[in-house]
């Protein structure tokens, strides 16, 4: 065994994890606040302002009730399926909350 | 998230502040870090653990500035430095590089007999300058590279090298005279 080897063997003979025993615990409540704690619901509060407003513009209810007959009338007679424009409405509105719940698993 | 790697973590951080990221980077990293100061304050538990804690608050308020030249662990470890160091700064009003090495060297042996770390490690590490020291840890215990030596301890890679190998003289001298060799 040479020199290196041999001052290795000896320094990994002491080496051993450290438990966390509470450590990362005592970290995270020491960590400051980067940014004020009324940013992210402000945010919410205009992103959800912003969607009423934009419902109540494009009369949101009406297109609601036609995507609801649409889909009432597909699977009653699927035979007569054709394309409507409000599909894409669905499929948008769908990924809107896959995207949601994405941003909240990045955020928290 | 424990399965995600440092970089999409540190995104998460930068990006939303993401706390519970910040938390997974501190729990995978806590362990070689503490026992890093603990190795550099002669097994001083108490000390390193306040040492770690103030590295992990510098590198939640620094994380923004992290360029992805070196890997986060070793970037950590050269914040943990230089926590080290201002520390033993701050116990002695002059400044000079001799004080700070004599300052090293008395918090070493004040708690390399506490029994906290193996004893004949402490007393081998004990043998060496703090610079040697440093080196040797990183080396051997931490098994870092060269480089990445140089990078936590800003000193060049031929300083760490000369250091290295004093060291090893020192170490390899002391293994023989104790029975190890």
């Amino acid at each position: 065994m040479d020199d290196e080897q041999l001052i290795r063997q000896f320094m990994l003979s002491a080496r051993e994890e450290v438990s966390d025993s509470g450590f990362s615990t005592r970290v995270m409540r020491h960590i400051p606040n980067t940014r004020p704690i009324w940013v992210f619901p402000a945010t919410m509060l205009f992103v959800v302002a912003a969607v009423a407003a934009l419902f109540i513009w494009f009369d949101g209810w009406s297109v609601l009730c036609s995507i609801f007959v649409h889909v009432y009338t597909i699977f009653t007679y699927a035979k007569h399926f054709s394309f409507n424009p409000i599909y894409p409405l669905v499929f948008l509105a769908l990924g809107c909350w896959y995207l949601t719940e994405k941003i909240k698993k990045l955020v928290y | 998230m424990a399965e995600l790697s440092d970089q999409a973590l540190i995104a998460r951080v930068t990006v939303f502040g993401n706390r519970r990221a910040f938390d997974t980077l501190v729990c995978r990293y806590q362990s070689p870090l503490r026992r890093f100061l603990q190795n550099l304050t002669g097994g001083d538990c108490a000390l390193s653990d306040d040492l770690a804690q103030e590295t992990f608050i510098k590198a939640w308020m620094q994380l923004a500035t992290f360029k992805n030249k070196s890997s986060f662990e070793t970037w950590l470890f050269r914040i943990a430095y230089n926590v080290f160091y201002d520390y033993i700064r701050s116990l002695k009003e002059s400044q000079s590089i001799d004080d700070v090495e004599r300052e090293v060297e008395n918090l070493y042996h004040q708690h390399a007999n506490d029994g906290s770390i193996k004893a004949d490690v402490t007393q081998a590490l004990g043998q060496l300058n703090p610079k040697e020291r440093e080196c040797i840890i990183l080396f051997f215990m931490e098994e870092r590279q060269i480089k990445e030596i140089a990078d936590i301890t800003g000193m060049p890679e031929g300083t760490v090298k000369s250091h290295l190998s004093r060291g090893k003289d020192k170490m390899t001298a002391f293994l023989k005279q104790n029975g190890y060799g």
